[in-house]
């Protein structure tokens, strides 16, 4: 059964304990997991010329950032089960 | 307080003397610039500026060249904006309506609201008809410069980027083996951007904000220019030096907001004269075309129309594509497209509402501004239906100015990187430089300054026009193929 779990994640206790109630239902399911966080960010806001310019550096290591703190440790966590773990990060509300 | 007094006596003594010295010297070469980059030549019995002229045959030639992609593109652009094409891969780059929004704050100015006046003044009302026909012309123009500027930017290796007219100028020559020439025309628009966004894009609007904020307070603040200027400078130094991502965060969304709701406080009075409207739009439209008692006839009007709407959008001058170089993305058309709206909404909607807020009032009471002119003219408009506006406009004249001038100074100093490389020490120089130069806004008469500043920022059009001229191919062949994958499905709409 092909089947995909996805769990959002931003480094709370809250989001663990989804997290750890995913990993039950997917070893369960035999399903994939994908864990994600979301970078708060609108496509509607104003900016000065040169926050324009830094935003694609900005984007960047707000993704790397996001990767290392929270989802980078938790995948890494589960590495010994025999899930299929894959980690996204996306900017949005 | 008296030694504050005293204090204030004796600055304005010294600013006195520095104003004197400062305007003796220039003077003479502001006459001789502004008689080269203004060289008129007589037309059909008017006098009329060769570099108008220049702006406004490259505009027809864009337009025509282009296919009018200032109609095409119109509804493609607000599908930009809206996110229509926005792949969720990457957000968080900059979106096409933060480019848009930052652009617009740039140009959204003091012209909106003193230049109109200026320009109904001068030209009489059928200045306001050619202003129009400037701001739809110039889309074209915008476009050119918006997708050159994205094309051409510079990438460095640590990510950042640099772009606008300086760059492809000399990329653009040198690809077709004229690089001496590239290099010369690349150094003379960054000298003349640098210059210009010191001038135009600082002094004059910190002079102007000053000049409303003390009009507004009844004179409250006469003899104390220097500590407006001086607060002034410290909020745009806390900006572009440090770094103060709130401050800019604030203007940037109040400038919107400040905009629209001067449009629809225009709206509001141009309806409560509605009985006007007719003969003010009928003024318009026959000024247009018989100048009547206007110097040079309709051709002086037309002239006056063109030079003002150049003032307030930027078309020609390049300034925005620096701006729109800035962001991130795989196709320099999309932000060209989107850049078309700028002289649409700078120009198209609110200098004409402007105009029309004047124009109703000038039927309803020729003489209801007295001796006032510029923004004092555009407030005594609104006055006559609401007493308090001045208050809320000399505000949003503030915040104009203060977006502007955070603009410019990223045009300027992209003028400064591209001549003195982009060294950390540099920029920091540069900065401070901006800074000083805010205070001094506010502090001396600068007739002559600004005299210079303003011809060299029409004297960067002539280089600018002539590399758009160069490029104009190169953009038509990526307009086409970029409507022809957009035809075939080949780019996809992410949301309909």
């Amino acid at each position: 059964m092909a089947q995909k779990l996805l769990v959002a994640l931003d480094g709370s206790d809250g989001s663990k304990r989804a997290l750890a109630v995913a990993v039950q239902h997917a070893k369960l399911a035999k399903s994939d997991l994908i864990l994600t966080y979301v970078i708060d960010w609108s496509p509607y806001s104003f900016h000065t010329p040169q926050e324009l310019e830094d935003r694609h550096m900005r984007r960047e290591s707000e993704i790397t950032r996001a990767n290392e703190s929270v989802l980078t440790p938790e995948a890494a966590a589960l590495k010994g089960s025999s899930l299929n773990v894959e980690t996204v990060v996306r900017h949005g509300k | 307080m008296l030694f504050f007094g005293i204090l204030a006596g004796f600055t304005s003594n010294v600013y006195a003397g520095i104003d004197e010295t400062i305007n003796a010297a220039t003077a003479p070469l502001a006459a001789i610039i502004g008689k080269i980059v203004f060289f008129k030549i007589p037309l059909f019995g008017a006098e009329v500026p060769i570099v108008v002229l220049w702006l406004v045959a490259g505009a027809v030639f864009f337009t025509v060249y282009m296919k009018f992609i200032n109609l095409r593109g119109f509804w493609h652009a607000i599908e930009l904006v809206r996110g229509d094409y926005a792949d969720p891969n990457s957000h968080g780059e900059v979106s096409h309506f933060q480019a848009l929004a930052t652009a617009v704050s740039g140009t959204v100015g003091i012209g909106n609201i003193g230049g109109v006046a200026i320009a109904v003044t001068v030209g009489g009302a059928g200045a306001t008809f050619w202003l129009i026909v400037a701001g739809f012309l110039g889309m074209s123009t915008k476009f050119v410069e918006c997708t050159l500027g994205v094309k051409y930017r510079q990438e460095f290796s640590d990510g950042h980027v640099s772009g606008g007219p300086m760059y492809y100028l000399r990329k653009g020559f040198s690809d077709r083996g004229m690089e001496g020439f590239g290099k010369f025309m690349g150094t003379f628009y960054a000298i003349g951007i640098f210059i210009g966004a010191l001038g135009i894009g600082n002094m004059f609007q910190s002079n102007q904000a000053y000049v409303q904020m003390n009009t507004v307070t009844g004179g409250a603040l006469d003899g104390y220019g220097w500590l407006f200027g001086l607060i002034l400078a410290a909020v745009v130094f806390s900006v572009i030096i440090g770094g103060i991502k709130s401050i800019a965060r604030v203007t940037e969304k109040v400038v919107p907001f400040m905009a629209i709701f001067y449009c629809i406080f225009a709206i509001i009075v141009i309806l409560m004269n509605a009985g006007s409207i007719p003969q003010a739009i009928s003024n318009i439209f026959t000024g247009a075309f018989t100048g009547e008692g206007v110097a040079g006839g309709a051709i002086g009007a037309m002239i006056i129309g063109f030079q003002r709407a150049v003032f307030s959008n930027e078309a020609g001058i390049g300034s925005a594509s620096i701006a729109h170089a800035a962001v991130k993305t795989d196709e320099p058309v999309t932000e060209g497209i989107v850049s078309l709206l700028e002289p649409f909404i700078d120009t198209i909607v609110i200098c004409t509402i402007t105009a029309l807020v004047i124009g109703t009032a000038q039927v309803a009471d020729p003489a209801f501004a007295g001796d006032a002119v510029g923004v004092a003219m555009t407030s005594a408009a609104f006055e006559r239906e609401f007493s308090w506006f001045p208050i809320p406009l000399a505000f949003a004249a503030l915040l104009f100015a203060f977006s502007t001038m955070i603009s410019w100074s990223y045009y300027g100093l992209k003028g400064w990187t591209y001549m003195f490389g982009e060294g950390e020490a540099g920029q920091t120089f540069y900065k401070l430089l901006f800074c000083v130069f805010v205070a001094l806004g506010c502090m001396v008469q600068l007739g002559p300054i600004l005299d210079i500043s303003d011809a060299l920022v029409f004297l960067i059009c002539v280089p600018n026009i002539l590399g758009l001229y160069f490029l104009a191919p190169i953009v038509k062949r990526e307009m086409e193929s970029y409507f022809a994958r957009i035809d075939s499905g080949k780019i996809k709409k992410f949301r309909s």
